[in-house]
């Protein structure tokens, strides 16, 4: 099938769901607004009108919010999904298995610490709404090994039966689902074209880079790993970085040397804040990415861009409307404060 | 052409006796079963009080469902794992209805076998875990078959570690690029498609660091005894004889069973038979209601099997009470199930009326119309002896060959009845040049074709509006039957604006003059709209309506609209049948005319062939489909509620080989 026809429905469905993503303008109401509820009534009056839907506005923790605002991005996703068929339908799949990834930690963390927590599946974006996997079998499991007993015959149970050996820690665990999850993205590129595999690999690629920077330099700076661990636990997708660059960075001396190393390269501009940068690290990399990202729509039409694409976006509009009420919880800044904690530049 | 007659059957009896009658009554196979609790609690089981039910009486007040029999259902468990070791299909086992072992009689015997057979599934479960177990180690041990040294010296090395993993692919990647920072010596012995097989070893006082950059990178280590005895090669020769060893026990082990088989086989399939039998008899039972003595069982059967079910119950007739009731006399709440009687040609018919839907107990049965009125319609959509001889042989085949008496059934009527049109309208396999039509070429006069499908239609639809009639009488329903727009006066309206239109466009004048015409017409159709006061003003009955006065009138209004519209598109619906008589003929035109541009007299027959083989298929699919339409649509929303209950006596089932007609197609 040609893309002109694969793509030839959902490309305008995407144009669409576009469309109704926040303006700028909706960004400086929301600012302005003084309490959650507000805020939320505002919400109610966009594209995120069902989100809330039968919330006690008494009651809106704020856990309860972002699941509901994850869902909301699941649900679009699983819209798309249904323009496509075979291949196609798989990789979207695999996009939404980053919801389930992140549900297992919640999972695996409860079965550790916090039983209560997840007695019903609202505390899960993913499992137990979406999916294959059974929450009931998930959440009833003792401990650790039973609950990857649980997940045979999952994409995830080869990547965690060596951790069933011995006492391993959380972090290992959760560090390991999240490179589980990168290489079976990794794997199911070869559901797209060839061209498409490329394109893809090039967000990626730029987002991996980023992903490895931040982990190393915080792994240096403030839990002081390693350098092997530095090292086996970065992704290896090469973007600009490859293995050779990254293990040179895990194995200099500190951060300073990371600094250096990075000195010439695109990524520099996270490391020339020298008051900032701890602060803005994150921010800095998201609003990188967001604008390279609509880059990359420019340049593309009719392919699988324009999906991955607008999913990001969504998740960075979803992130900032969690910054915003998160203000208002936690700091009531000014909107020109808070303004600078937003992946959109307004 | 009926809606079998059915009674209410109530048996009382001893507890002693409930598996007897239940046997009994799967037996005779047309008990309908009905929830016994249900009954009683609704007050339909009813009892004349005699001092010989006096017993049965006082316990009424106590009774409770049945109790699941633990027991029994144990044993059919035990059963079915013997029929799965002894594999047998169930479908192939018949019911012996003279043995009276019941499950209970023959429990001994499938306990002694079942043991048997669960003491060899068991060693077998074993012996196959050893042998996989002894398949892996020989494996890992292969990786090391180059090394001469005993195996327990490498394990008990004072100062390093030997080890054996796994890693992933993609991170035996990563540790290459960081061999270098590795405080030891990694060797990978074999690359997998997933996994990669590395031998690690370590100074012992180094392994904590190493553990932790292997803990990063998923290593998974092989299980391997340390105490095996000998070198790699050494041991694998071991694990070979160990494997042939188990492998004989393994045989032997097949080979007992194979022996059991043979000895019980005729056994378990008797038990098999029981278990069916069981089964059936615990569908009754799951209805029943028992006290501690008694027993009560409800159910329908066909009035004509009474006497039949007297005669099986004859032994325990002295302590069993049995009635039989009238459904007039059981509560309105219980409908009967329905079972449709028609003759031979007509029963595959039955399957088009249940698609839509299984006619009420007190519904007219629609089976003979539709049969009849269906074949009209697809022979003169589809008129052709020839494609009709095909569909007639298929259909023969079908019901013969395939077990599908239903559809094979239906495709001889079409087949017999297309033969009948292909006559009249003169066409064999198309071609029109062989024999005369004995009617109409449809083609020579498509307008004579369009009106009489019309007529056709305007002959059915009245017969639809009787048939409403008739089940308004049957339900003693005035409201319907007389002022409904499907009643009479729906029919009188119909009529009379037909005649009307008829007179005036065909001699241009009117029957009676214009306004007493528009006055006929608009009083029935008002008369349709206060239906529902008016019948109950004439049964004196209060209230008059059953909703808001308001909302009555704006419903019957939008009703009007709908009793003309449906009334115009119900007749002109049927134009399709000439429409499609047409389209018939034209089709195979356009085939001729592709044969007449070929030459050579094969490629001109191929042409004509194909032209069958579309013909057959496409429009045959077509106008299947559209007398379908035209029986559900057109005809059946005027008078067809198919609300019925279907009866499902509970019966000892034919296999499949030998199914007659029940069922759908």
């Amino acid at each position: 099938m040609s893309n002109a026809v694969r793509y030839a429905a959902v490309d305008t469905k995407i144009r669409a769901l576009e469309g109704r993503l926040l303006s700028d303008t909706d960004y400086n109401v929301l600012l302005e607004k003084q309490t959650v509820p507000d805020i939320i009534h505002y919400l109610e009056q966009t594209d995120y009108r069902h989100v809330f839907a039968g919330m006690d506005e008494q009651s809106l923790h704020r856990e309860g919010i972002e699941v509901r605002l994850r869902r909301y991005a699941v649900d679009k996703l699983i819209r798309l999904r249904h323009y496509f068929r075979g291949n196609y339908s798989k990789f979207l799949s695999v996009l939404l298995m980053r919801f389930e990834v992140e549900d297992l930690k919640i999972l695996i963390r409860a079965i550790h610490t916090d039983r209560d927590y997840i007695d019903s599946p609202h505390a899960l974006v993913y499992i137990g709404r979406y999916g294959d996997l059974d929450f009931q079998r998930l959440s009833a499991s003792g401990s650790f090994p039973e609950l990857v007993e649980h997940l045979k015959g999952t994409p995830y149970y080869r990547y965690l039966v060596p951790l069933t050996q011995g006492e391993k820690s959380r972090f290992q665990v959760e560090m390991s689902l999240d490179l589980a999850y990168v290489s079976i993205f990794k794997r199911c590129l070869e559901l797209l074209t060839r061209e498409e595999q490329q394109k893809v690999l090039q967000i990626t690629g730029i987002k991996a880079d980023l992903q490895n920077l931040q982990w190393i330099y915080r792994g240096k700076k403030f839990y002081h790993l390693p350098p092997d661990i530095l090292l086996n636990y970065s992704i290896s997708f090469g973007g600009r970085l490859d293995n050779a660059a990254i293990r040179e960075l895990c194995y200099s001396k500190d951060v300073s040397g990371v600094a250096d190393h990075l000195k010439e390269s695109r990524y520099r501009f996270l490391f020339q804040h020298d008051r900032t940068r701890d602060l803005f690290m994150e921010r800095r990399i998201s609003r990188y990415l967001y604008y390279r990202l609509l880059e990359f729509k420019r340049k593309s039409s009719m392919d699988i861009v324009a999906i991955i694409v607008y999913f990001d976006l969504l998740d960075f509009e979803i992130r900032d409307i969690i910054t915003i009420m998160e203000n208002i919880r936690y700091h009531n800044e000014n909107p020109d404060q808070i303004k600078r904690y937003l992946i959109r530049e307004l | 052409m009926a809606v079998e007659r059915m009674k209410m059957l109530n048996i009382i009896g001893h507890l002693e006796d409930m598996d007897f009658i239940a046997r009994e009554l799967v037996l005779l196979g047309c008990v309908h079963p009905v929830n016994a609790l249900h009954e009683i609690n609704s007050n339909n089981f009813t009892i004349s009080t005699t001092v010989k039910n006096m017993d049965a009486l006082m316990d009424v007040g106590f009774v409770k469902p049945y109790q699941k029999n633990q027991e029994a259902d144990r044993i059919a468990g035990q059963i079915n794992t013997l029929l799965e070791a002894f594999e047998l299909d169930r479908d192939d086992i018949t019911v012996d209805p003279k043995s009276k072992a019941g499950l209970r009689g023959i429990a001994g015997d499938i306990g002694d076998i079942y043991q048997k057979v669960e003491k060899c599934r068991k060693d077998t479960e074993s012996l196959n875990g050893e042998l996989a177990r002894n398949r892996e180690l020989k494996e890992h041990f292969g990786y090391l078959a180059g090394l001469d040294f005993p195996w327990q010296d490498l394990m008990e090395m004072e100062n390093f570690d030997f080890r054996v993993g796994t890693f992933s692919r993609e991170n035996t990647v990563k540790l290459r690029t960081n061999y270098g920072n590795i405080p030891a010596i990694v060797y990978p012995v074999k690359s997998g498609k997933e996994r990669d097989v590395v031998v690690t070893i370590v100074p012992k006082t180094l392994t904590v660091e190493l553990e932790r950059i292997y803990s990063a990178l998923g290593y998974q280590s092989l299980q391997i005894p340390h105490e095996l005895k000998g070198t790699p090669a050494q041991i694998i020769q071991d694990l070979e004889e160990k494997e042939r060893d188990r492998m004989a026990q393994l045989k032997a082990c097949e080979e007992t069973m194979q022996k059991t088989r043979e000895e019980y086989g005729p056994l378990v399939r008797r038990a098999c038979g029981e278990l069916i039998l069981y089964e059936k008899m615990k569908e009754i039972n799951n209805e029943t209601a028992c006290s501690n003595d008694f027993f009560y069982m409800a159910g329908w059967i066909p009035a004509g099997e009474k006497k039949r079910l007297e005669a099986r119950l004859k032994p325990v007739k002295e302590r069993t009470l049995l009635f039989c009731k009238d459904p007039e006399q059981v509560d309105k709440s219980v409908s009967p199930p329905t079972r449709l009687k028609n003759s031979g040609v007509l029963r595959p018919f039955e399957a088009l009326v249940r698609m839509y839907g299984t006619p009420s107990y007190n519904e007219a049965d629609p089976t003979v119309f539709v049969a009849l009125s269906y074949m009209v319609l697809f022979g003169a959509m589809f008129g052709d002896v020839g494609q009709g001889l095909v569909f007639f042989l298929a259909g023969l085949i079908l019901a013969k060959w395939k077990s599908r008496p239903n559809l094979g059934g239906v495709f001889t009527g079409m087949g017999i009845s297309s033969m009948v049109f292909g006559v009249l309208y003169g066409s064999v396999f198309g071609l029109e040049n062989w024999i005369p039509p004995l009617l109409i070429r449809p083609m020579d006069d498509i307008t004579t074709m369009l009106f009489a499908a019309i007529g056709l239609g305007v002959v059915l639809l009245s017969i639809a509006y009787l048939f409403n009639i008739w089940n308004a009488i049957r339900r003693m329903d005035l409201e319907e039957g007389l002022l409904g727009q499907n009643g009479a006066a729906g029919l009188l309206f119909f009529w009379t604006l037909l005649i009307t239109v008829l007179l005036y466009f065909q001699k241009g004048k009117l029957p009676l003059p214009m306004p007493v015409i528009v006055l006929i017409l608009a009083g029935l159709l008002i008369l349709t709209v206060v239906k529902e006061p008016v019948a109950n003003l004439l049964l004196r009955k209060k209230p008059l309506y059953r909703e808001r006065v308001s909302d009555y009138y704006i419903e019957g209004g939008f009703g009007i609209l709908e009793t003309l519209l449906s009334m115009l598109s119900n007749t002109i619906s049927f134009v399709r049948v000439g429409a499609f008589a047409l389209n018939h003929v034209g089709l195979f035109l356009a085939f001729r005319t592709l044969s007449e541009m070929i030459r050579n007299s094969g490629g001109k027959a191929v042409v004509l062939i194909i032209g069958n083989i579309v013909i057959l298929g496409l429009e045959g699919l077509i106008v299947f489909i559209q007398g379908l339409r035209l029986e559900y649509y057109e005809l059946f929303s005027k008078f067809y509620d198919g609300a019925g209950i279907p009866y499902h006596p509970v019966a000892l089932t034919v296999p499949r080989k030998r199914r007659t007609s029940t069922g759908s197609f």
